[in-house]
């Protein structure tokens, strides 16, 4: 066991958190985006196969 | 059942087990145990009853334990806790790059799993983890402590220091500099890393080594004020997307490096295929009839004899070598079928001595379990010519570890052996089978020898001198 009490590390892991929890952030909207629209698409071709 | 005390005193500490003020490892009767103590029982109850150890066990994370009687009066006990026995100790400077990597994977994943329990590994030393066969387990079951609201992960930059850097250095400059992990037992430094690796410059670099040292340097130099660590708020999601990232980073990190002159041996010998199935044919002959429980075979290469010796009965092979990349083939061959067999990266002429406080933290090769067997396959000649080795003292050596060997004598008018002298003076008078015969009769009865087909090699098969 040796405890890391360097404030150097845990400043960095800050700015690299911020990054990652931006990150993933991103890949969220993204992902959501996509879904939208396919679904749209889904929607379109579905109405279209309806005749509308 | 807990609570029973007992007045023996007949325990033997752990050497090593000293910095953790959580409790200590001890041995007893020949059983191992570690002592959780008082101070340490609330994170270990959160532990056990948050169902996180159940879930750590199911999925192999955590080396499994039970819960026993105290042994000692120790006013500091709160329980004593029986941990299933590892067979054989292992160290990150004698790891391939795959092993190195699953270990830093596990570690990344118990950490993730943990801040669901609301918990944290609050040290992440490449120590804590050791192999069983092919999978890399957490040991060190005080490890764990309560995750506190907005705190940055206490252990990372131990985690940099023992598998990040060690790993970036393996894939981006040369497999062999995790071995500076044996000069610097808390890790290879950081501002170290970001000097050798001064031309390389990606995002997943330049933040966990470039930016990680000039951090450390910049406030290393400043005197520290009180309370400036609670100011560091990290969001519980942010912590797990950077876990995420490390993860993804780590698991897509490749070896560059392709072949070393080791790396395809068995498809450069100069054995024939009936020569080499004849020597198959002799060591599962000879394993077969001892079932060791632990055998080591030296100079292992891919492990190719190593499995002879499990299907022939062996419980646990130690597949030794000291090309970095052999040790890799040996454990990516074991991960797609795996196998008791262990691959170690060792220097038998250079082997890991005991490092540490007092030399007592790290055991060298010769304080480890010792085998029943050592199997010794065309490696005489590296150690007695490319080595200039005696053989009397290769077989005092062998000898002090092993009651079973089987050990290959290759002469020399063998092309390898030829190889090997062919850009230096010969000055192996003694290098002869007779000579050999006689070094290895005064440490060893032989139980059986047999000339290898269509070679001037013979195999031994010996039982040490009583």
């Amino acid at each position: 066991m040796y405890l890391d009490s360097n404030f150097g590390s845990m400043l960095i892991q800050l700015l690299i958190a911020s990054i990652a929890g931006a990150g993933a952030y991103i890949s969220m909207i993204k992902l959501k985006l996509k879904r939208n629209s396919q679904a749209e698409n889904r929607d379109r071709k579905t109405k279209g196969r309806n005749g509308h | 059942m807990i609570v029973k005390q007992k007045a023996e005193m007949d325990i033997k500490r752990e050497p090593s087990s000293f910095r953790d003020p959580s409790g200590f490892v001890f041995f007893h009767q020949g059983s191992i145990y570690r002592q959780v103590n008082i101070s340490y029982h609330r994170q270990y109850r959160h532990l056990m009853d948050s169902g996180l150890y159940r879930i750590l066990v199911a999925k192999g994370w955590l080396l499994p334990y039970q819960e026993v009687d105290r042994l000692t009066d120790d006013p500091d006990a709160y329980r004593v806790i029986q941990p299933e026995w590892v067979k054989f100790l292992t160290y990150p400077y004698e790891w391939s790059f795959s092993q190195l990597k699953a270990a830093a994977l596990l570690t990344l994943n118990i950490h993730k799993l943990a801040l669901e329990y609301d918990m944290i590994l609050k040290d992440a030393s490449a120590y804590n983890i050791q192999f069983i066969h092919t999978q890399p387990v957490l040991i060190d079951s005080l490890s764990f402590d309560f995750y506190q609201e907005g705190s940055p992960w206490i252990a990372y930059g131990q985690f940099c220091r023992h598998f990040l850097i060690p790993l970036v250095l393996m894939s981006e400059l040369d497999i062999r500099l995790a071995q500076e992990l044996k000069n610097h037992l808390d890790g290879i430094p950081i501002d170290l890393a970001s000097h050798l690796l001064k031309h390389k410059h990606s995002l997943f670099i330049n933040q966990h080594i470039h930016w990680h040292a000039l951090a450390i340097r910049k406030y290393q130099a400043k005197p520290a004020r009180p309370g400036r660590l609670a100011k560091i708020h990290i969001n519980k999601a942010h912590v797990v997307a950077m876990v995420d990232a490390m993860i993804s980073a780590i698991s897509s990190m490749k070896l560059k490096i392709k072949k070393t002159r080791w790396s395809d041996y068995y498809d450069q010998t100069n054995y024939s295929q009936a020569s080499i199935e004849q020597k198959e044919k002799l060591v599962a002959e000879y394993v077969s009839q001892i079932k060791p429980k632990l055998l080591w075979d030296l100079g292992a290469n891919n492990g190719r004899f190593s499995r002879i010796a499990v299907n022939s009965g062996a419980g646990l092979v130690i597949s030794f070598d000291n090309d970095a990349l052999s040790v890799e083939m040996n454990y990516k061959l074991l991960q797609s079928q795996p196998m008791p067999i262990l691959p170690v990266l060792m220097d038998l002429t250079n082997p890991s001595p005991a490092i540490g406080f007092a030399n007592q933290e790290r055991k060298s090769i010769d304080q480890r379990n010792r085998p029943d067997c050592i199997l010794a396959l065309a490696i005489l000649h590296h150690l007695a010519i490319a080595n200039n080795l005696p053989f009397d003292r290769i077989m005092t050596w062998l000898a002090d570890l092993t009651t079973y060997l089987i050990i290959e004598f290759i002469p020399k008018e063998d092309s390898q052996v030829q190889q090997l002298l062919a850009n230096r003076e010969d000055i192996f008078e003694h290098y002869h089978q007779e000579s050999f015969e006689r070094s290895l009769t005064a440490a060893f009865d032989i139980l059986d020898s047999s000339p290898i087909l269509q070679t001037k090699r013979s195999m031994y098969f010996c039982r040490k001198r009583q």
